[in-house]
């Protein structure tokens, strides 16, 4: 049954955690699917240059906001193939990649607006700021 | 009425209803977040700044499940997992073995990466800068 309010009163709202798999090609493996909350990436099939794609901005609305739980070895995270979208102000279709590090750090990506793109910011599984990433080729 | 029927309800905004607590030196009631609660209160110790407050189970919440926690003591207080959990905080076992320090007027986001890692807390000053990563001792 649909929830008839549009500012419903809680005391929370469990999310649930989609598994993706980090890869080298785009698939249903590696793609967050939109509206998607929260993304718990599992090991990558190849390594550490292996991906997870965000949703197509066009289909989420500007604030939307995407934690994604990075594995263990370190991954990618890219916009689809060949749109020409950003994260932190740089194509990162594959023509450039968000690339975070090892040790299960923790990333949110917000859809700022779909000209801008994703504005991406993270944090090490110990609570230290990760500095801010520059996707690179 | 739990809404099931949409993966993705759109809504205009979302209130969550704030659980106020204290901390103690025991587990209890009085001390203990509930699972799927979202927004704390910590309004007060009962004896000193060495009492604290108990985060929920891990198993007992999803991955990337993420707690705001106002500290509103007006003094220095201590987070804690489940006594005898064995759970960890910024990768230490703070079941009692060690605790996580809070200070007052800090906002807190503690997140759940997995039930094997535990949570990552980090936090924000009242006014928004950073706070050094507390590592629980």
């Amino acid at each position: 049954m649909a929830n008839p309010s549009t500012t419903p009163n809680l005391k929370g709202v469990n999310f649930e955690a989609v598994q993706l798999t980090p890869d080298d090609s785009e698939s249903v493996l590696n793609i967050i699917p939109s509206g998607a909350k929260v993304v718990k990436c599992l090991d990558g099939v190849n390594g550490v240059n292996d991906f997870v794609t965000l949703p197509s901005l066009a289909t989420v609305r500007d604030g939307h906001s995407i934690m994604i739980i990075c594995n263990t070895a370190g991954m990618e995270i890219r916009t689809p193939a060949s749109d020409a979208e950003e994260i932190n102000s740089e194509n990162c279709d594959g023509t450039k990649e968000y690339t975070v590090a090892a040790g299960d750090q923790i990333h949110y990506f917000t859809k700022i607006d779909s000209t801008i793109g994703w504005m991406g910011n993270g944090y090490t599984a110990i609570g230290a700021v990760v500095g801010a990433i520059t996707p690179g080729a | 009425m739990p809404n099931n029927s949409q993966l993705y309800p759109p809504f205009a905004g979302v209130h969550f209803k704030v659980k106020n607590i204290t901390a103690d030196d025991s587990d209890s009631a009085l001390n203990t977040i509930p699972a799927g609660v979202v927004s704390v209160n910590v309004v007060g110790v009962t004896n000193d700044t060495d009492d604290y407050i108990v985060l929920p189970l891990l198993k007992t919440v999803q991955d990337g499940h993420e707690i705001s926690i106002q500290c509103a003591t007006g003094g220095a207080f201590e987070m804690r997992t489940p006594a005898s959990s064995t759970e960890l905080i910024n990768n230490k076992d703070c079941d009692g073995t060690t605790e996580y320090l809070c200070t007052d007027t800090e906002v807190l986001k503690v997140v759940k990466i997995d039930d094997t890692i535990g949570w990552m807390a980090h936090a924000y000053s009242a006014i928004g800068a950073v706070v050094t990563a507390v590592v629980p001792d």
